[in-house]
């Protein structure tokens, strides 16, 4: 008899993130191209206002990669929802998985390609300015970034990615509990802003807004982020785990 | 010991089943046959052995474990089929690492020698190659992860006649070297034949059989002759098959309790009755067809 | 021009996609590797250029986030010796012994603020003054990026030339929002910039006329 093989949890995890970090290769050439394109939106036009008189017109450019970092949280919310589609869980299902090892998988992907966008859209935040200063010829005013800074910058961009990829990955999942889920999911939020918006004086999305956007302590701001991340994660696994797969 | 218990199993699909009532076990270190017509049930079942779907109702063990979101069961067997499918960005020759990397039992050796005599591009993507390659080398995946318990359903679809050949020997060949338990669906029982120890046919989602080919083979009899001698003779009997040639002359299968000094008593001609024509004749409907498994249910 | 830009590496970008799919298709060797580690090593590149080819701010804005509007009070109010002196751009004194003068612009309809101080003695002593607040751009003080009004004095006319119509564009580097959410810095806002930001202050001696009747003066209060 051939021996029968203990299955060790942390063990697949492993095996199945490495899997994914090789299987979804494609994600980070599409993040590559997000980027581009958010870089040149940056450069075309973005950030300006301007001031004139009868003497002058003055117009001041603002350049950062606020427009990179909106790209590359869409691109996670894509990526997320990419990888809950039934061939990327069925990929897991060729070889050793359960569910609950499947969603760790991805959720440890998504959190390092988060990471990576995270880096690279604020780091992309020098190429707008290189690319300012050499292609389109401006003085560049800045102040100097401390480290501490781009640190606190990357990890909060990581963070601000990974809830919008936790988001994809609970809308993919729900996708995938019932295909109804692509109508009613996006007719709901459409009609749910707009009735929002012309009934209610707090709009629920300033009310995230000011949650997320506006929470200045970086360790408030921390927790929130993991609570709603572990939360919509949560969530998404709890739905998986009861779901047929390759059929 | 047994590798695969199920107790009144059943599946339905929006309330018509697809496995109904199912008991049976599989012994450890053999090789099944899981034979049955289309929409029988056969994919169903193996993919509820292998855990990507959920039973109805019943009990299924595999290595005495639920399959259902089981690692265990997961990383000691592997479901092979054409529908297998693998990321479009990996090569070929990634996805054998890649599945070493998850079968402790993995033998590269073989898995690379398997794709080499098949002719693979070891740089070639898995969405790149025919229907017939595809099955092929998700063969050589299920051979080479020598997973406990290897399940392979229609493993040789597109495949052309020499390649069917060269796997089947190829799986007998492993099998003998590394002994493990393997079940394979077909819905012709004569391609794997000679492969196979023990046959579990199901109809309409029921076990109709479930014994050792030997067995099978000795299962049934042709009688020829008269018809009116032959029915006389069958009288009580089950007809497993009837076919009548010509006038007067009539062609039955019934079940073997009859001595073949009766029959030739008789004058009648006794044949033996191939393994795969039975399955044939056993998993045709000879009455109502389809509506009888609704009738039934 | 800003728009076609985006647009069409937005079509360049489907045929890159598109070519990807072909490419995989067809050509068996990889490239996400190769263009992960070459766009990380521009993003380095760019991360160590970035330091030399910047400047610093120039220095906060004190006082009163509109410093035109401090000016322009003090002024209306002949206080000219309490406006910050960095203001100053041109600063004359122009002896002068004719009855009359006339104040004159290269530019017609000139709205320049003007403040008139008749003084208390005939000193024969015309005093110009040109104040340029510069602009106020996230708190820091902008003030030599426009070339302000040049004061001359031609024989009985006191001259205000203005330079060509400027077209001036600063380029300044925000921090991204993950990061000023958290350092207390605020985003740039160019909203509450004042009208031109230049005033003229003259002080005229008791006895001469001013000519003109079409320029825009103010007397100051005293």
């Amino acid at each position: 008899m051939m021996s029968l093989t203990s299955a060790n949890m942390n063990v697949v995890v492993k095996r199945q993130y490495l899997f994914k970090l090789k299987a979804n290769i494609d994600a980070f050439s599409s993040l590559i191209g997000i980027q581009v394109i958010a870089l040149l939106f940056s450069l075309g036009g973005m950030g300006m206002s301007g001031s004139s008189s009868s003497y002058f017109t003055l117009t001041v450019r603002s350049y950062s990669a606020d427009v990179v970092l909106a790209f590359t949280m869409i691109w996670g919310l894509v990526t997320a929802i990419t990888i809950t589609t039934r061939p990327y869980r069925n990929f897991d299902f060729t070889f050793v998985t359960n569910r609950l090892t499947s969603n760790l998988s991805n959720v440890l992907f998504l959190v390092t390609a988060s990471l990576l966008g995270g880096v690279t859209s604020i780091l992309s935040g020098y190429l707008v300015r290189v690319a300012g200063y050499f292609f389109l010829g401006h003085t560049l005013y800045s102040s100097e970034m401390a480290v501490g800074e781009l640190i606190i910058g990357i990890i909060a961009a990581s963070l601000y990615i990974l809830t919008a990829s936790s988001i994809g990955y609970l809308f993919g999942t729900l996708a995938q509990v019932s295909k109804a889920f692509i109508i009613v999911i996006p007719a709901l939020l459409i009609g749910f802003l707009f009735l929002d918006i012309s009934f209610n004086p707090m709009p629920i999305q300033q009310e995230i807004y000011q949650f997320y956007f506006i929470e200045s302590s970086f360790i408030l701001f921390l927790i929130k982020i993991l609570l709603t991340t572990a939360i919509l994660f949560g969530t998404s696994s709890i739905l998986f785990n009861r779901m047929g797969v390759r059929q | 010991m047994k590798v695969i218990e199920c107790t009144g199993l059943t599946k339905t699909y929006l309330r018509k089943p697809v496995l109904n009532n199912l008991t049976f076990s599989i012994e450890e270190n053999t090789i099944t046959g899981l034979i049955g017509r289309n929409g029988a049930g056969k994919t169903t079942l193996l993919k509820i052995l292998a855990g990507f779907i959920q039973e109805t109702s019943g009990k299924v063990r595999v290595f005495d474990d639920g399959p259902f979101n089981s690692l265990f069961v997961s990383a000691n067997s592997i479901f092979v089929d054409d529908q297998m499918i693998f990321p479009p960005a990996l090569q070929l020759q990634e996805i054998l690492e890649v599945a070493g990397s998850f079968y402790p039992n993995w033998d590269m050796k073989l898995a690379k020698g398997l794709a080499k005599y098949f002719d693979f591009d070891p740089k070639n993507y898995h969405n790149r190659l025919s229907k017939g390659k595809t099955s092929t080398f998700n063969s050589i995946i299920g051979l080479a992860a020598r997973c406990p318990l290897t399940i392979l359903d229609e493993p040789t679809t597109g495949m052309d006649e020499a390649v069917r050949k060269d796997f089947y020997r190829a799986l007998l060949k492993d099998y003998l070297a590394h002994p493990r338990t393997i079940m394979i669906s077909s819905h012709h029982l004569n391609e794997i034949e000679d492969l196979l120890e023990d046959v579990l046919l199901i109809k309409d989602g029921k076990k109709h059989l479930h014994l050792p080919i030997s067995e099978l083979k000795e299962w049934a009899i042709g009688i020829k002759g008269p018809t009116e001698k032959v029915l006389e003779l069958t009288n009580g009997e089950e007809l497993i098959y009837e076919n009548r040639i010509g006038a007067g002359t009539m062609y039955a299968v019934v079940k073997n309790n009859f001595a073949t000094l009766e029959i030739e008593k008789a004058g009648l001609e006794r044949t033996p009755v191939r393994a795969s024509d039975l399955c044939v004749y056993l998993t045709n409907d000879s009455r109502g067809g389809i509506d009888d498994v609704f009738n039934q249910c | 021009m800003s728009l076609i830009l985006p647009a069409v590496l937005i079509i360049l970008f489907f045929i890159f996609a598109f070519m990807l799919k072909v490419w995989r298709k067809y050509v068996t060797v990889k490239i996400t590797h190769w263009l992960l580690m070459i766009y990380t090593v521009i993003l380095i590149i760019a991360m160590a250029v970035t330091p030399f080819i910047s400047t610093d701010f120039p220095a906060r804005a004190e006082g009163n986030k509109d410093s035109w509007l401090d000016l322009y009070k003090d002024l209306h109010f002949g206080a000219f010796d309490r406006v910050n002196p960095e203001y100053i751009v041109q600063r004359e004194v122009f002896d002068y012994d004719q009855p009359t003068i006339r104040i004159s612009s290269n530019r017609e309809e000139d709205g320049t603020h003007i403040y008139v101080e008749r003084k208390d003695t005939n000193d024969g002593k015309i005093e110009g003054f040109v104040y340029n607040t510069g602009f106020n751009i996230n708190g820091y003080q902008f003030t030599d990026i426009l070339e302000p009004i040049h004061l001359e004095l031609n024989y009985d006319t006191l001259e205000m030339n203005h330079p060509a119509i400027q077209d001036v564009t600063i380029a300044i580097t925000e921090k991204e929002f993950p990061i000023t959410q958290f350092n207390g810095q605020k985003r740039t806002n160019v909203t509450t910039m004042g009208p031109d930001n230049q005033a003229i202050y003259l002080r005229i001696p008791a006895n001469v006329e001013i000519s003109n009747k079409h320029i825009n003066m103010t007397y100051v209060e005293k």
